[in-house]
């Protein structure tokens, strides 16, 4: 298999998001809300575009306290968290004026503090440091109730399930085989998500390697995977 | 506070630690498909320095591919590669130990 990053639809929209959000004017909002299911490549996506984009990732924890929060973002900045919390302000501040960075800040539907929601969009209207939120399928109803937030949302995304063209995509752009049209359409009548058609063409290759076949063909998905 | 300008861009170590804490289970394709192909030789020996100095284990295997999940995640600096391991989270230095095929028994360093 080929170690390759797909550009599915949902990675193209990604890409747009993300460019609008960086390349906006400062004086539109720069917040960002990625949501939908799990195993639509929320999580690859976003860590495919932070690393090639110098982003930083903070995962939302369920005690998650708000000075618990500005000491995570400031240790992921790679700087030692100030002693007061009025100084973890500052330095967060002070940290995305000199460098702006991109802040993705997952798991955000543990997220139930309003005082701490809050001041993520307090650091975002200070610095219009970009910060994008990711959660799972219902986030967007879930901040559509924090009206001075959900304003700052110039990009909203949802993940939604791989199409025919994306697994198509997905099994011709990866595969070391040749796959054919009923073997695509095999797969995308399970209607599976990216890991899971990974792990099948995975078993797939393995039979066609040690059964000496050159395509992949439905007939011998069948035979190994257990969609 | 510091006036330090950080962060700084990501070097592939760098990248390799930061999906590693993400991801938190992998193999070293995915990684490579994330961080870029042309990395997976790199990638596959750092994965096995952090395997072989403990921040790894190996949760399934099989004749082709390991799935590995991280099992000591010290923080977002990421661990420099000197023989051992360089841990500047919390100024430990990790050696390979005979449990993982290294050469020394299981004594690690403070600094």
């Amino acid at each position: 298999m080929k170690n390759t990053f797909v550009l599915t639809q949902n990675v193209r929209k990604f890409i747009d998001a993300m460019n609008s959000i960086t390349g906006r004017n400062k004086n539109i909002p720069g917040m960002g809300l990625i949501y939908g299911e799990p195993g639509l490549g929320k999580t690859r996506t976003s860590l495919w575009w932070a690393l090639a984009n110098n982003g930083r990732f903070i995962r939302i924890k369920k005690l998650m306290t708000g000075r618990w929060l500005l000491e995570e973002i400031i240790t992921e900045l790679g700087e030692q968290p100030a002693y007061k919390t009025a100084d973890l302000y500052r330095q967060i501040v002070d940290i995305l004026n000199r460098n702006p960075t991109p802040l993705f800040i997952d798991e955000i539907d543990y997220l139930t503090d309003r005082n701490t929601i809050e001041t993520l969009r307090d650091i975002h209207d200070t610095t219009a440091n970009p910060i994008i939120f990711i959660g799972m399928d219902t986030a967007d109803k879930k901040f559509a109730r924090y009206k001075h937030l959900y304003d700052r949302f110039s990009e909203i995304l949802r993940f939604t399930e791989l199409s025919l063209e994306d697994i198509q995509k997905i099994l011709r752009e990866l595969s070391d085989y040749e796959v054919s049209d009923d073997a695509i359409q095999y797969i995308a009548e399970q209607k599976p998500r990216f890991r899971k058609i990974i792990s099948s063409l995975y078993i797939a290759e393995q039979i066609a390697k040690r059964t000496n076949l050159k395509k992949i063909t439905a007939e011998v998905l069948k035979k190994g995977v257990n969609l | 506070m510091s006036t330090s300008t950080t962060p700084k861009s990501l070097k592939v170590d760098d990248k390799i630690w930061m999906a590693i804490r993400k991801l938190r289970q992998f193999t070293t394709n995915e990684l490579a498909q994330i961080i870029g192909d042309k990395h997976l030789e790199y990638i596959i020996s750092y994965i096995s320095l952090l395997h072989k100095t403990g921040y790894l284990k190996v949760i399934s295997k099989n004749k082709y591919t390991r799935t590995y999940q991280i099992i000591r995640d010290t923080g977002p600096k990421t661990p420099v590669v000197y023989k051992s391991i360089y841990d500047p989270n919390n100024n430990m230095i990790y050696i390979k130990t005979k449990e993982n095929g290294g050469d020394n028994e299981n004594i690690n360093y403070y600094i």
